[in-house]
């Protein structure tokens, strides 16, 4: 007994001896992290105002998804689901995208809640920012002025990825600092708090960028993306004034050359209204740059050497051909403008063989006329691709039978450029600084155009228009071959007969915006809120199902217009999130 | 489980020896010397042999000639006990001199190491399985975890055929969703699975495997996995020191490769897949004529001649086409060596022991310029100050170079799934002799795996890891011992580096060359203090044990990278030389374990066994409020045979029935999960808000959502079984039941997604269930001539199922390949079933499609699915069918699950030869075979290599349609036959014969003087393995070994590294 009196009390004796000391030794804080608190200063707003500029080309990191699912620039889900791209490359490569293309996806899809995750991020750091400004406020670490700028700021990124979501599924939640929960019903279209970010950045943002750095957004994006927002709610009246006032009040206007805008030269030109900032061989593998494109290079041997996604359709080139300098606008896509697709036997040229194994070069580029800007627009053979040297057809297409043979070419950088413009390290070579426009000025002309042509001043709305072709019309601007001659047969003018014709004058608007902006992300969003997505769609599939026979059977149908909340959106939002109609 | 068998397990007394001296005092009277000698039935001294003054502590054990000394007294009992022989009593009278014969059979005498104690299993009550030396000597490997597969019941090993590649061993099922790593406690100290892979198997002198919560609940809050006990040699404390060498030599084979398509083969279904989609057939390399042409060359493409002097490997890698085919997978798989070797000194005396030994092992993969190679050195020793107090040290440095196969053990963009994905028309090289590849048109993107191999062959990752453990113990008063104990683990990527050669002859090169460099720095202590008293009165034995224990970890990383280097030269591939992107990164982790824990075991007779454990621990990982946490363990045990009424001499020998019940927990979360944290990261909170294209200003954004209430996950545990011996001593047997119940289980529930992106915070909400059995069986020949043999089996089955996740309907998706996930775990189901779409069938014509589902791409010649499940209008499932084929009809198709597992191993003895067979295997799990989205379906990566499966394709030329295995080759299949379905799914059943193994013993009026003990084998290891997989080998590993969700993951398989098939040649020979 006297033993086990001794030993209960050694052990008491040591158990007490390390339990005083315990609560200290077991006190592990995080290292090389940062609690809210801490950042609750000017300083610490600042930057986490940087983290949600940085959401704007959609990257939230491998974890969330692909950044191909999400990109800033809306390749797949502004013109893959619409007639102005193919998925591309060969079929078994990212196949979610085919259902997408399809108009067969589920609120399975992957690309659906990568969009969603980075867009909601987006969201969640302007949140941040907005809440923690408030603490630094409460605390006096902020200048009221500044917080001001910052809120402002703030807002117009809250209002901007909110709209993208609207874009897209238009059922959405909005999320705001207060909501600690993250949590909102999606029962109708959140345009009125969109609208009311956008508005006061609209009434807090200086005319040029807070110092003096091109990436933040100004009183004019604010103006443009409230315009649009208006568009989008088919308010031409209301949406007006917001153009009106950029166009005649604000620095803007279109830059020498159209290619200007799809160029790392032309990054923040006099016609960059707000653009995705992008930087490569900054620290990382392209993440920076134009990232969510990094598959939509040329296949092999060209720039990017990866991965050949992105290929523009048919239709799209169709689109460019003229006649008197002018788009036909309802016939072009009775015509194909001929192409290499089916030329395999050789490289890189298309030939046949004489007898003895030599190539007789036989494609000829198409000789009929053509809108200049096809060719910044649309990477074919046999015309000079920047300075890559002549596009060689097949030998940059992964898989022509099943996707065409044409190549993306504005997001694409200069040869001269390669290593410097673009990422000098990774797995791809394609991320390069080229900006993505979201707003540029000639995008506001068009919608300013829009506008005008449902207000009934047609001539102003012709205006506009001219001034956009007579820019392209520019010879000096357009593709060269090596000898100076034009790579093929420009045809360009501008609309010189009066607009005397409504319906005559809004296809003409809408046929110019699709020429402009083509493979810039805007097609579908443009159907949608023009109300003809389902008739556009429908005739596009019915021709363009016999050249890409992966496209046989696919139907739009009334509820594509909006894609499916996310399942997983919907399984973690426990009951507040329903389901679009139609999914 | 395996109970000890005659003439094996030699070394045990050792541990018999260091477990009487940890208990053992030296205040004795009235004593004398006795004497005597313990032989076998036959006569033949029995070494190291027990003897024990009965109801104390005291005893000894035999010396080389089976003689012992002992000071006892008139009135004492002897008990000599040996294993694998019948323990027996002998009062010690008034003789002086006591010889003994000990009969063979089986019993339970041996000494199990139970955490901070040492039991005899006679007195266990809980569930404890050992693995011996000699066992572990018996299976070649490089990780000692490896051993328990088959040969330790309830034990689930899942390994791979690569080299140093990783082993996750899963004790009775799966507790948790997160870590189900069991602890690993190395003499004494805990640690974890690395240091196991740096531990030489030959130093091992038992592994004890605590399975139920009652046994492992000692440790607390991290036992809720099961713990490994490892425990190595010591050296002797009687006769000469011994020098003992141990070395194999093996070669090594891959098992079965999958065919692939011939070029002719592969551009006959390109033609077909064209045509089905109603393409005219056109291709880069075979033309647009009605059949395709194989060409001379590839590049240039297509053609028939090429003027091979202008081959430039920048500019015109000219390339002929491989008519005959390039068969890469025996490109990348050669037979290849194993090597062990490995020297040892021990000895000692009653004053002290000593065990030292260096150890090599290497072995080269079946994947060429893949290896392992391993230096270990270990220093045992143990002093014995006066009789009070004994001084000791553990001490280990193994040093290792690994070559890894780039891609990863599993993963869709390794060299073997890139061997499966090659077109076969490849040559290995161009006419330049340089690697060539997928750069010719029309080959699609693999990459050359041969070149993949070469180029990493440099990429040597070394790592150096020391373990030294001192320790001192005092016999304070009779039964009464202090112990302290410091330990020190340290680990060190000596030189981690990963150069990148650029592929210029693929269809996707790398952008640039490079370097990244990285280093990885951990270092534990340990300090552990306990207090032992143990005494025996009368009838009851007593044992208290009390103590605590502080650890502290901090692992330390950082990196850097570079890229463009001017030249590829492997003098050149230093950071410095790298020209651009240069890129650092490094960060700490720390954390830290408190602990106090008591033990109480009583028996009463020997025949009422009671045993109680509690610990208190306290972790860093936990916030303040729920920092601690108390867990609790009971168990019992009856020896029904002892009882008056039970008769031994029936065909029950020995009958103890147990019981238990612990609660265990598992902490395994990372570091500071309590807390929510912003920070910085380049890639996605940095912008470049200057415009700059070439800098960016770096924000912070949210890194984790904390939670400040996340506390432990509690397991608790029942076990019940018994240990019999039957039949004359002849059959032992070992059953247990358990079932496990896994509450507060810690899941990273995903805040809604509106929420933004970081960490998930883990919450206690989830609860898992597993329960099973395990059987051991043993049996040992009454033969004892010439002729002997012993067999042992085990079997076990485990049932686990997630009873609850988080509170919305959470999945958790994993198995991931390419953009699909091939497993999903949910609240009624089995962690990780696979899941996916049933197909039914084929549709063989028209009528059939009209009369079916309405399904996307529907067509003779599709997969036909079931339609099981529908949605309402809010997307809700709704389980009826809707005339629909969508998302909706996925369902669970298989499960990676066995209905058991079991091992059987065969010993026969004839004279001097021993044969052994050990053969093992599973039963009912079934593999998901993502290679299949690979090599099955022409649109996936059309033009790249494709599997022989094609060629029984619906509608292809001469396949009987109603028969055929795999859909119409056409280039527009609809997406969702892709998708998971059981198209992927193959029984996973095998039974294998692990070792096959025949021995000679050189006897020892052949050996001289030079040594005490020759014995010469071969083997054959995993020569026959009976399967339906089609894959290369059905065991098929986890796709990470060291991950915290590592079992979401299990049964798929993406190209692992497949188990390979040896013959190799032995020699134990000792001084």
């Amino acid at each position: 007994m006297k033993k086990i009196l001794i030993f209960i009390s050694i052990a008491a004796a040591i158990g007490l001896l390390f339990s005083a000391c315990s609560d200290s030794f077991l006190d592990k804080k995080p290292q090389g992290a940062l609690s809210e608190d801490v950042l609750a200063n000017a300083k610490g707003v600042e930057a986490l105002l940087i983290a949600a500029y940085a959401e704007l080309d959609g990257w939230a990191g491998w974890s969330v998804g692909a950044p191909w699912y999400s990109a800033g620039s809306n390749w797949v889900f502004g013109d893959v689901y619409a007639d102005d791209a193919y998925k591309g490359t060969d079929v078994g490569d990212q196949p979610q995208i085919n259902s997408i293309e399809r108009y067969e996806h589920d609120a399975s899809n992957v690309y659906l809640i990568g969009k969603w995750r980075a867009l909601y991020d987006g969201v969640s750091r302007c949140n941040d920012v907005l809440r923690v400004l408030a603490k630094a406020e409460a605390n006096g670490t902020v200048d009221p002025g500044l917080a001001n700028q910052i809120r402002a700021e703030a807002r117009f990124l809250r209002g901007y990825y909110h709209m993208e979501a609207i874009k897209l599924w238009d059922y959405v939640p909005f999320i705001d600092e207060n909501n600690a929960e993250a949590l909102a019903p999606n029962d109708r279209i959140p345009w009125p708090e969109v609208e009311g970010d956008l508005d006061f950045a609209y009434k807090t943002l200086p005319e040029s960028p807070r110092n003096g750095q091109v990436g933040r957004a100004t009183k004019w994006a604010a103006a443009a993306l409230l315009g649009k927002a208006k568009l989008f709610q088919q308010d031409y009246a209301a949406a007006k004034p917001y153009f009106d006032d950029i166009i005649n009040n604000g620095p803007y206007e279109l830059a020498p050359s159209f290619h200007d805008n799809f160029r790392i030269a032309g990054n923040n030109n006099s016609e960059s209204i707000f653009q995705i900032q992008a930087a490569v061989n900054e620290g990382t593998n392209g993440e920076n740059g134009n990232w969510g494109d990094v598959l939509n290079f040329p296949y092999t041997g060209g720039p990017g050497e990866c991965c050949g996604f992105y290929q523009p359709s048919q239709n799209l080139v169709n689109a460019f051909k003229t006649e008197n300098g002018l788009p036909l606008l309802y016939t072009f896509n009775d015509e194909d403008v001929s192409n290499d697709q089916g030329c395999t036997s050789g490289q890189p040229d298309c030939c046949t063989e004489d007898g003895s194994g030599n190539c007789i070069e036989l494609y000829v580029p198409y000789q009929g006329s053509l809108d200049p800007r096809l060719d910044w627009t649309v990477g074919r053979k046999g015309i000079p691709y920047l300075d890559w040297g002549p596009h060689p057809g097949i030998a940059w297409i992964r898989d022509q039978a099943y996707a065409g043979p044409y190549s993306p070419k504005k997001n694409v950088f200069y040869k001269a450029e390669k290593g410097t413009g673009s990422t000098a390290s990774g797995w791809a070579q394609g991320p390069n600084a080229n900006n993505y426009s979201i707003i540029r000025y000639a995008d506001v002309l068009l919608m300013a155009a829009e506008c005008e042509v449902e207000v009934g001043s047609l001539e102003k709305a012709r205006a506009y228009v001219n001034k956009v072709r007579a820019r392209a019309a520019d010879p000096t601007t357009w593709v060269m071959n090596d000898d100076g001659t034009p790579a093929a047969n420009y045809q360009i003018s501008t609309y010189d007969d009066p607009w005397t014709d409504q319906n005559f004058a809004r296809d003409a608007v809408r046929f110019e915006r699709r020429l402009e902006l083509a493979m810039e992300g805007h097609r579908f969003f443009d159907l949608k809120r023009w109300g003809v997505a389902e008739q556009v769609l429908d005739a596009y599939l019915a021709v363009e199902s016999t050249k890409r026979t992966y496209l046989q059977g696919a139907d739009f149908k009334p509820h594509n217009v909006r894609h499916p909340i996310p399942q997983t959106a919907i399984d973690l939002s426990n009951g507040t999130l329903v389901q679009n109609e139609g999914y | 489980m395996r109970v000890h068998l005659p003439k094996s397990m030699r070394h045990l007394r050792y541990v018999v020896w260091a477990a009487l001296l940890l208990v053992s005092s030296g205040s004795l009277l009235a004593q004398r010397q006795v004497m005597g000698t313990v032989t076998d039935e036959q006569g033949q001294p029995l070494i190291g042999a027990t003897v024990m003054i009965k109801g104390s502590d005291r005893g000894t054990v035999t010396d080389l000639d089976g003689k012992f000394t002992i000071e006892a007294s008139e009135s004492d009992v002897l008990v000599i006990s040996y294993t694998g022989y019948q323990t027996q009593e002998v009062a010690v009278g008034v003789d002086n001199v006591i010889n003994v014969a000990l009969a063979e059979g089986i019993t339970f005498d041996e000494v199990v190491v139970t955490g901070y104690t040492s039991q005899s299993r006679r007195n266990i009550s809980g569930a404890v399985t050992s693995v011996d030396a000699e066992e572990i000597q018996q299976i070649p490997t490089d990780n000692v975890a490896k051993v328990l597969q088959g040969k330790a019941a309830g034990v689930i090993v899942k390994t791979s055929g690569a080299p140093g590649g990783g082993v996750s061993l899963r004790i009775r099922g799966f507790s948790t969703i997160n870590s189900n790593e069991p602890l690993y406690i190395l003499d004494g100290i805990p640690t974890g699975p690395q240091a196991i892979q740096d531990l030489n198997p030959n130093d091992i002198e038992s592994i004890q495997v605590l399975k139920d919560a009652s046994a492992a609940s000692i440790y607390g809050a991290r036992a809720s996995n099961g713990v490994v006990i490892i425990t190595t040699k010591k050296g002797s404390v009687v006769g000469e020191p011994t020098l003992s060498v141990d070395m194999y030599y093996a070669v090594q084979q891959p098992g079965n490769l999958p065919q692939m398509l011939s070029p002719q083969e592969l551009a006959n279904v390109l033609w077909e897949a064209q045509k089905n989609a109603g393409l005219s057939p056109t291709h880069p390399q075979y033309g647009s004529s009605p059949t395709p042409v194989i060409p001379n060359y590839i590049i240039p493409a297509g053609a028939e001649t090429a003027d091979e002097a202008a081959y430039d490997y920048e500019t015109n890698p000219i390339t002929r086409a491989n008519k005959q085919g390039t068969n890469w997978l025996d490109e990348i798989f050669d037979p290849a060596p194993e090597r062990r070797i490995n020297i040892a000194a021990s000895g000692g005396s009653e004053k002290g022991q000593y065990y030292l030994s260096g150890g090599w092992y290497r072995q080269d993969g079946v994947v060429i310029h893949t290896n392992y190679e391993r230096f270990s050195l270990r220093a045992n020793t143990l002093f014995r100050i006066k009789d009070r107090v004994r001084i000791g040290e553990n001490m280990m440095a193994s040093y290792s170079e690994q070559v890894r196969i780039p891609g990863g053990i599993q993963g869709t963009g390794n060299a073997i799934t890139m061997a499966m994905r090659m077109p076969t028309i490849i040559p290995v090289y161009d006419v330049g002799g340089n690697f060539a590849g997928t750069r010719a048109p029309g080959m699609n993107n693999p990459r050359n795996p041969v070149a993949m191999l070469v180029r990493n062959k440099d990429n040597v990752a070394k790592g150096l890891r020391l373990l030294a453990n001192a320790y001192g113990e005092v016999d304070l008063l009779e039964g009464l011992t202090a112990k302290t104990s410091f330990n020190v683990e340290l680990f060190n990527t000596v030189d981690n580096r990963v150069y990148n050669i650029r592929d210029i002859e693929s269809a996707e090169p790398a952008a640039s060359n490079s370097l990244s460099q990285r280093s990885d720095n951990s270092l534990t202590w340990t300090w552990t203090n306990t207090l032992t008293f143990s005494k025996h009165f009368g009838d009851h034995d007593l044992t208290i044990l009390a103590g605590t224990e502080a650890i502290d970890n901090t692992y330390t990383y950082f990196g850097a990278s570079r890229v463009n280097f001017f030249s590829d030269e492997i003098d050149y591939r230093q950071l410095d030389a790298g020209e651009a992107g240069i890129n650092n990164f490094g960060n700490t982790f720390s954390n830290s374990l408190f602990s106090i824990f008591g033990k109480v075991d009583y028996a009463f007779k020997g025949k009422y066994i009671l045993s109680a454990t509690v610990r208190r621990d306290g972790s860093s990982r936990f916030g303040v409020a729920n920092r601690y946490g108390v867990f609790p363990a009971f168990s019992a045990a009856w020896r029904i045979s002892d009882e008056d009424f039970f008769n031994t001499d029936g065909p029950i020998n020995d009958l103890k029935l147990r019981a238990g019940y612990g609660v265990t927990g598992n902490q395994e979360i990372g570091d500071y999960r309590y807390s929510s944290t912003f920070g910085p990261d380049i890639a996605t909170s940095g912008y470049d808000i200057n415009g700059t294209n070439n800098s960016v200003v770096v924000g912070f954004d949210s890194r984790v959502f904390g939670n400040p209430d996340v506390k432990w996950e509690e397991t608790t545990g029942l076990n019940a079984g018994f240990d019999a011996i039957l039949f004359d001593n002849r059959l032992g047997l070992i059953f247990d039941w358990y079932k496990y119940t896994t509450n507060d289980m810690l899941i990273e529930v995903d805040p809604p997604t509106t929420k933004g992106v970081a960490a998930p915070p883990f919450v206690n909400v989830g609860t898992m269930e597993n329960r099973g059995i395990d059987l051991a069986l043993t049996y040992n020949s009454p033969d004892k001539g010439d002729f002997s043999y012993d067999l042992s089996l085990n079997f076990s089955t485990y049932k686990n199922k997630v009873i609850k996740l988080a509170e919305s309907d959470q999945v958790f998706w994993s198995g991931g390949f390419r953009t699909y996930d091939a497993t999903r775990t949910e609240e009624g189901y089995p962690i990780a079933s696979f899941f996916g779409y049933n197909i039914v069938g084929i549709f063989q014509d028209q009528a059939e499609v009209d009369a079916w589902a309405e399904q996307p791409g529907a067509a003779p010649g599709r997969f036909k699915y079931e339609d099981n499940n529908g949605t309402d209008e809010a997307g809700r499932l709704t389980g009826q069918p809707d005339g629909k084929i969508d998302a909706a009809d996925r369902t669970y198709i298989g499960s990676p699950h066995p209905d058991f597992i079991f091992g059987a191993t065969f010993n026969f003895r004839y004279r001097q030869f021993d044969l052994g067979l050990f053969l093992n295997g599973t039963y009912g799990n079934e593999i998901f075979n993502a290679n299949k989205y690979f090599t099955d379906f022409v649109q996936t990566f059309t033009n790249s290599g494709k599997g022989v499966g094609l060629l029984d394709s619906w509608g292809y030329p001469g396949v009987d349609n109603a028969s055929a295995t795999h859909p119409q080759i056409n280039l527009n299949a609809p997406d969702i036959e892709l998708a998971p379905s059981t198209f992927y799914i193959e029984d996973g059943s095998y039974l294998r014969v692990r070792t096959f193994t025949l021995g000679y013993n050189v006897p020892s009026s052949r050996l001289g003087n030079a040594f005490s003990h020759l014995r010469i084998y071969v083997q054959g290891n995993n020569i026959l393995t009976l399967t339906k997989y089609s894959g290369f080998d059905p065991e098929i590993g986890n796709g990470s070994y060291y991950g915290s969700r590592a079992d979401l993951d299990i049964g798929v398989d993406r190209g692992q590294y497949p188990i390979v098939k040896s013959w190799m040649l032995g020699l134990n020979a000792s001084f």
